[in-house]
């Protein structure tokens, strides 16, 4: 063991930039590793090196490319200032100062483990087990092999206690034993007892000493492998090297004192066990501390097992007390420990009472002064390496994770992320269903809700979104016409009908659905303006939904009527349209019971003429070459007399598509004529000639235009027409929300604010069973009685606020406070965005805040009979959520961020200060 | 006077000695009188004050503390005379007044301590023991047969449960030295056993040196020290390295020298010959005790003292009374002797004098020379006591055996001017016991160390 290379490695420290590009860090909070914290900031990182530090962006920032980390937390890279990277091999020999632990650090091994624990800078222990096993170093856990070497030698190590009393007798043969020159005996070697150690240790840095003076090169007892180079040790008595000592007892503790002192040496205590003992000895002497300590349940337990064990052991209790010396601290995980798992050794200090700001920097900053590298790591200032870490949220809390470290620049590690797990933390969670939640935590996993809670930890590797604001449900608007302004032609909204495909029609991409999105209403309850007394269908929607799948709540959500006036005749359209839907009903029930018993038919055969060209089934395809696929059209045709009824399909690819009906239909002197509906381009005809079973026709009026060849393929006259088998009843969308209130699957919203009406909508809910909610029962706010026993729920709009004679009344309010299930509506297209707007403006005029929340969330949405989907913020709904910078209500609050479907769809929390 | 010179003188001594009493010794035994009873131990040319050591290091004097007066049914002063209802009053360390309630009056300013009918004597001291060690494994370094550069006193903590287990048996001094592992194992420690840092608990350092014969430091290398023949050789050889660089000092000291060059390893040694301190021998049969005797004491001129004395090596007591070289007997209290199967006290043998040793001593008062010691922990120093009385069940005079760890062994280790009697200026070290010391049913109620109560029995936990 001769002269090792530290010099050579130290020379490289020099050449450590490693990322050329200059760029911009945007960070949320980010811990400087001294103790203090920016709310949020910017780092600019230039050749490797930090350039810019603070919360203002750096001057000419606008230039350089952008890492936008702002919903992040940044610290400075971990230090673990005391590991076994070097292995961890004693020699035989009880002294051996010239040995350098970087010499047996492996630089082609990666440190993963290290860096997804946002670990950059480690030091490497030479062995633990001798007297003076030699030197420590500290290297970067990622970079080019030399430049990875901060300090190839950092202090000198020595050991005392028990550890260094074990070391074996040495053997030392000469090359051919003679009797001038017999074998000896295998030496032993001092210490063997902590009585010696001082002593041995005075003894070799005497011996050093002497060695210079006397101007020799190497010194040591023994033969020539057991000589070394002593300079470390004259370092050590120039000041130049701290001393790091090993030592775990009190006794030890002020022996390590006393040689330091005796040694004029800067000292570094390493696992102090019983710090405690001599606190004060080791405050006056100015003495740091490393501690290892144990992170892995189900290990060695701190505390002790055996209570008559008399060694020591580093326990949370010594970095309690190490950390009341306020002298630079390390902590580091045990041998056995996962460097990955430095942040939650610190949070566990903190749990035994280390100050938090003071464990943050036991692994940053003070580590670094321990380690005596605080001019390059360990702090984020402008000079200083480029080495953060970017945490999921706060440092020493149990749900962060490391998401990405960055060595001198350079991206080293990024966790690969589970993207279907979302965690929300805000200071004040309302759910809307239940009391407000403060500190909590919304897990939301596959576009759903998973958990919502105060003591909710955030699973690994979740993406956190965090605001000290609120979080509340995400809006739902229960009467609007958002997304219909294109349908009505010239911008004009449609006036509502039954038989409106509300949910077909909407562009997911509607201006007026992203501006209701982006102030919080995720979901919209959306129909034609109300008119007449069979008013439009009602299609639950979302107003952020990325994709089509995403769109659509509730198609058929309700169905909306008017009901004005005292006229006793009020109700006769409703229940006409009652009467109708029940007969439609009746053939479905017909049908699918006939279905379900297995009947093939329910109508005798009817035989067709044997003349009678026309009627059957017919299949033929259109001959257009200019498409690239053909079309086949079925024909469902029964004759009489001239006319042709019956149903046209066409089938694309194989696949047919709902029938239509035909529309007008002849068929005279040969010829066929056709009229019908494509559901894509309006009528077309179809006319051509008819002969043998042949159809030779050509179709116009569309785009699909071209000859069309058909043949006949069956002269029965088709089930459909009257023929023989099962007959499926047709679809009448006039109808199907009528069917779906009697089948009790949706609602029927019926306008009516006069008592009077009230009472008679209500009663012809009672008769029919139908599920109903008032709209705008300003009449129910005097009178609340009229709304019945089971209290029926009213939908209102914006100007609930009335003044009655000089009064000023707030139905909402008044509809509250006597337990009526409110919910406030825009009755608005593009203003569908200020329905929080209305909310905080009946909070304004008196209604509870509460109140003001569950009366656009979770009433309509229960109104509405979608609360399985959405309004409140429970487990298995789907995750819709605001994100406020303060109260949702209160009108200076902003929107920071909307959820929808589980995706962050909107995000302000770039603009203005946070 | 050069080494070859010594040894001559040693040799011819001792022979005469030896002759003297190995021939009817019971009628040669001349009846004691008092003055004869005072043991003469063999302190050499030692300082005559604490400021002239050049080497040792004494520790702190009147270390601070409140001012006390304790009231107890019976006083034991051990330098006097039974005080009945007697009054203690103690101050920064001190004692300060010692006599009967109706004589000393309590100055204002002193809190009373009503220790009601508890006895009140001085705190006990222990020559043997390795206390504030928690692992043997600290004291033995047994690489080399002879270190003289090792030492105790880097390894002492206060809060070591030998230490809290020591006020609990009274004891408040005690000599830590190293182990037993090598022939010459270090420098032991006198140290109270409280204090608020092992600084200000300092009594002496050096206390003595350790050395250690036959039995333990045995080795099995088969190298040179490994037996009896060659562990003196090498004592000889080393403390002769240790007796010229005593000599290269005093002939700098006394301007007829150069200076001589600092040696870590013989420091040390020099203070012996100094007569700043003793050597205190582990030595416990008959031929190594006779070996200390002649090789320490006689050939070396060292002021010595045995300690761990047990087996037969009481038989030797006329020769160690004559050569001034005092005993410390435990922690085995008996002996069985092999040829005729009896059974002896050994304590009450040093005492009598075994059966080359004389067998008269004047009632009440009893001889100095003996003391007892507990090897804690080995034996738990609060178990002292037990040692002492099993002393006197074995022929032990009572009030011996209360000197015995008190007074003697604080005359034994040069130490008596600070502790182990009861006298206005010495270290105010008392404890409280129930009743009688030396009874087994007596315990501890309170100690006090430099004037401070450090120890007060838990009526619900016995000890602590």
């Amino acid at each position: 063991m001769k002269r090792t290379l530290p010099a050579l490695l130290a020379a490289a420290l020099a050449t450590a930039a490693l990322a050329q590009d200059a760029y911009v860090v945007r960070c949320g909070r980010i811990h400087l590793g001294d103790g203090r914290s920016l709310a949020s900031g910017y780092l600019l990182v230039r050749n490797g090196r930090l350039e810019h530090v603070g919360e203002a962006a750096p001057t000419g920032a606008d230039a350089l490319p952008v890492v936008d980390l702002r919903d992040k937390v940044v610290v400075p890279g971990l230090i673990a200032a005391d590991t076994d990277l070097a292995g961890n091999a004693d020699s035989d020999y009880q002294v051996t100062p010239d040995v350098v632990a970087v010499d047996a650090f492996d630089f082609s091994r990666e440190q993963q483990r290290a860096l997804a624990g946002g670990v950059t800078t480690v030091y490497l222990s030479p062995g633990r087990n001798r007297l003076v096993p030699g030197q420590g170093s500290v290297v970067k856990t990622f970079g080019e092999d030399d430049a990875r070497v901060l300090r190839s030698t950092c202090c000198l190590r020595v050991t005392l206690g028990e550890p260094s009393t074990k070391a074996p007798p040495l053997f030392e043969p000469g090359a051919a034993p003679t009797a001038d020159d017999p074998l000896r005996p295998a030496r032993r070697q001092l210490p063997t007892a902590r009585i010696s150690q001082l002593a041995e240790l005075r003894r070799v840095f005497r011996e050093a000493q002497v060695a210079a003076q006397q101007g020799l090169d190497d010194v040591g007892p023994g033969a020539d492998e057991n000589q070394y180079d002593p300079a470390a040790l004259l370092r050590v008595l120039r000041g130049e090297l701290p001393v790091r000592a090993a030592a775990g007892r009190g006794d030890d503790i002020r022996r390590a004192l006393q040689l330091a002192g005796a040694l004029g040496a800067r000292l570094v205590l390493e696992d102090p066990a019983e710090v405690d003992k001599v606190a004060a000895l080791v405050a006056r002497a100015g003495a740091m501390v490393s501690l290892r300590l144990p992170v892995r349940p189900g290990r060695t337990n701190p505390g002790g097992e055996n209570r008559l064990d008399e060694t020591p052991r580093v326990t949370l209790d010594a970095a309690v007390a190490a950390a009341r010396l306020e002298l630079p601290l390390a902590l580091s995980p045990s041998h056995d420990d996962d460097l990955q798992d430095l942040l939650l050794l610190a949070a566990l200090t903190v749990r035994a009472g280390v100050p938090a700001p003071l464990a943050l920097r036991a692994i940053t900053g003070d580590a670094a002064k321990v380690l005596g590298v605080a001019d390059r790591v360990g702090v984020l200032a402008p000079g200083r390496d480029a080495d953060f870490v970017v945490l999921s949220g706060d440092p020493l809390a149990t749900g962060t994770v490391v998401e990405k470290t960055y060595v001198q620049g350079e991206l080293a590690f990024a966790r690969a992320g589970r993207a279907d797990l979302l965690a929300i933390r805000a200071a004040r969670v309302l759910t809307a269903d239940g009391p407000p939640l403060h500190d909590a935590v919304v897990l939301v996993e596959h576009g759903k809700i998973k958990a919502v809670g105060q003591n909710l930890s955030i699973p690994f590797g979740a993406r956190v979104l965090e605001t000290r604001g609120v979080v509340v449900p995400g809006f739902v608007d229960a009467y609007c016409h958002a997304g219909l302004s294109a349908v009505g032609g010239d911008g004009q909204i449609p006036r509502g009908a039954a038989d409106q495909m509300v949910a077909n029609v909407v562009a997911r991409d509607d201006p007026t659905l992203r501006a209701a999105l982006a102030a919080g209403v995720t979901t919209v309850v959306v129909s034609g303006k109300d008119g007449t007394a069979v008013s439009g269908r009602a299609a639950a929607l979302k107003t952020g939904a990325r994709d089509a799948g995403g769109l659509v709540v509730k198609p058929v959500a309700a169905q909306r009527f008017v009901v004005e006036g005292v006229d006793p005749d009020a109700l006769d359209a409703l229940d006409s349209l009652v009467e109708r839907t029940q007969r439609y009903i009746e053939s479905w029930q017909k049908y699918e019971k006939a279905l379900a018993e297995g009947k093939e038919v329910e109508i005798p055969l009817e035989k067709p003429s044997e003349e009678d060209p026309i009627t059957g089934v017919w299949e033929g395809d259109l001959q257009n070459p200019q498409l690239p696929f053909t079309i086949g059209f079925n024909l469902n045709l029964k004759l009489s007399g001239e006319a042709v009824a019956g149903q046209v399909a066409i089938v694309m690819r194989g696949q047919e598509r709902p029938p239509t009906d035909i529309e007008r239909g002849t068929f005279k002197d040969g010829k066929l004529s056709l009229s019908f509906a494509l559901g894509m381009g309006g009528s077309v005809t179809l006319e051509g000639s008819v002969a043998d079973d042949t159809l030779d026709a050509t179709l116009r009026g569309g785009f699909l235009n071209g000859p069309v060849k058909a043949k006949r393929v069956s002269k029965d006259v088709p089930a459909d027409l009257g023929g023989g088998g099962l007959r499926k009843p047709r679809i009448d969308e006039s109808l199907e929300p009528m069917r779906a209130l009697l089948e009790g699957k949706a609602v029927a919203v019926v306008r009516a604010g006069k008592a009077p009406a009230i009472a008679r909508v209500l009663e012809w809910a009672k008769t029919n069973k139908v599920r109903t909610v008032l709209h705008d029962a300003v009449d129910a706010a005097r009178t609340p009685a009229i709304l019945g026993e089971e209290k029926a729920g009213v939908l209102l709009d914006p100007d609930f606020v009335k003044n009655e004679d000089g009064v000023e009344v707030n139905v909402a309010k008044q509809l509250d406070d006597a337990g009526v299930q409110v919910a406030i509506v825009s009755a608005a297209t593009a203003g569908a965005r200020f329905l929080p707007v209305h909310a905080a403006y009946a909070v304004h005029h008196g209604l509870d805040a509460d109140a003001a929340l569950r009366a656009v969330t979770l009433h309509p949405a229960t109104l509405l009979g979608i609360a399985d989907r959405v309004g409140s913020l429970t487990p298995g709904k789907d995750a819709d959520l605001v994100l406020f910078s303060g109260d949702p209500f209160e009108l200076q609050s902003r929107v920071e961020a909307v959820v929808c479907n589980g995706e962050i769809v909107v995000d302000n929390r770039s603009r203005g200060p946070r | 006077m050069n080494a070859s010179a010594h040894h001559r003188a040693a040799g011819v001594a001792l022979t005469a000695l030896l002759a003297a009493a190995s021939s009817a010794q019971l009628e040669l035994s001349p009846r004691p009188d008092q003055a004869a009873l005072s043991m003469q131990i063999y302190y050499g040319h030692r300082p005559r004050t604490e400021a002239e050591h050049k080497v040792a290091v004494w520790g702190p004097l009147k270390v601070p503390s409140p001012a006390y007066a304790f009231r107890a049914a019976r006083v034991l002063p051990i330098d006097g005379p039974p005080i009945e209802n007697g009054v203690v009053l103690s101050k920064d360390g001190d004692l300060v007044a010692v006599g009967k309630a109706t004589e000393v009056t309590i100055p204002d300013g002193y809190e009373v301590v009503d220790c009601g009918d508890a006895w009140l004597l001085p705190g006990f001291i222990d020559l043997h023991n390795h206390i504030s060690s928690p692992g043997q494994g600290d004291i033995n370094d047994t690489v080399h047969a002879t270190n003289p550069e090792f030492r105790t006193v880097d390894l002492i903590t206060m809060d070591h449960r030998a230490m809290r287990m020591a006020l609990a048996g009274g004891v408040t001094s005690a000599l830590y030295i190293p182990g037993s592992g090598s022939n010459m194992g270090g420098f032991g420690t006198l140290t109270k056993t409280a204090g608020r840092s092992p600084e200000e608990a300092l009594i002496r350092f050096p206390g003595s040196l350790k050395i250690a014969q036959a039995g333990n430091p045995e080795r099995g290398s088969g190298d040179l020290g490994a037996g009896v023949i060659g562990m003196n050789q090498g004592l000889r050889f080393t403390l002769e390295r240790g007796r010229e660089y005593y000599e290269a000092w005093e002939a700098f000291d006394q301007g007829k020298g150069p200076k001589p060059e600092y040696r870590a390893d013989l420091h040390y040694l020099r203070g012996l010959f100094r007569h700043e301190y003793p050597i205190s021998v582990h030595t416990q049969m008959y031929q190594v005790v006779l070996e200390t005797i002649r090789e320490l004491r006689l050939e070396f001129g060292l002021w010595t003292f045995v300690d761990h004395g047990t087996f037969d090596a009481y038989r030797l007591s006329n020769v160690a009374k004559a050569t001034g070289v005092p005993i410390a007997a435990g922690p085995r209290a008996y002996y069985f002797h092999p040829d005729d199967a009896t059974f002896v006290g050994v304590a009450a043998g040093w005492y009598a004098g075994g059966v080359h040793g004389w067998r008269s001593p004047v009632e009440g008062v009893g001889r100095d020379g003996i003391a007892i010691n507990t090897d804690s922990p080995v034996v738990p120093q609060e178990q002292l006591q037990l040692q002492a009385a099993m002393g006197v069940r074995l022929g032990l005079p009572d009030e011996v055996a209360i000197r015995a760890v008190t007074i003697n062994p604080a005359r034994m280790a040069g130490i008596d001017h600070r502790v182990g009697s009861l006298l206005a200026g010495k270290d105010a070290d008392l404890v409280a016991w129930s009743g009688d010391p030396i009874d087994p049913r007596s315990h501890v109620r309170m100690t006090v160390v430099n004037g401070r109560i450090v120890y007060r029995r838990n009526p619900d936990r016995p000890l602590f």
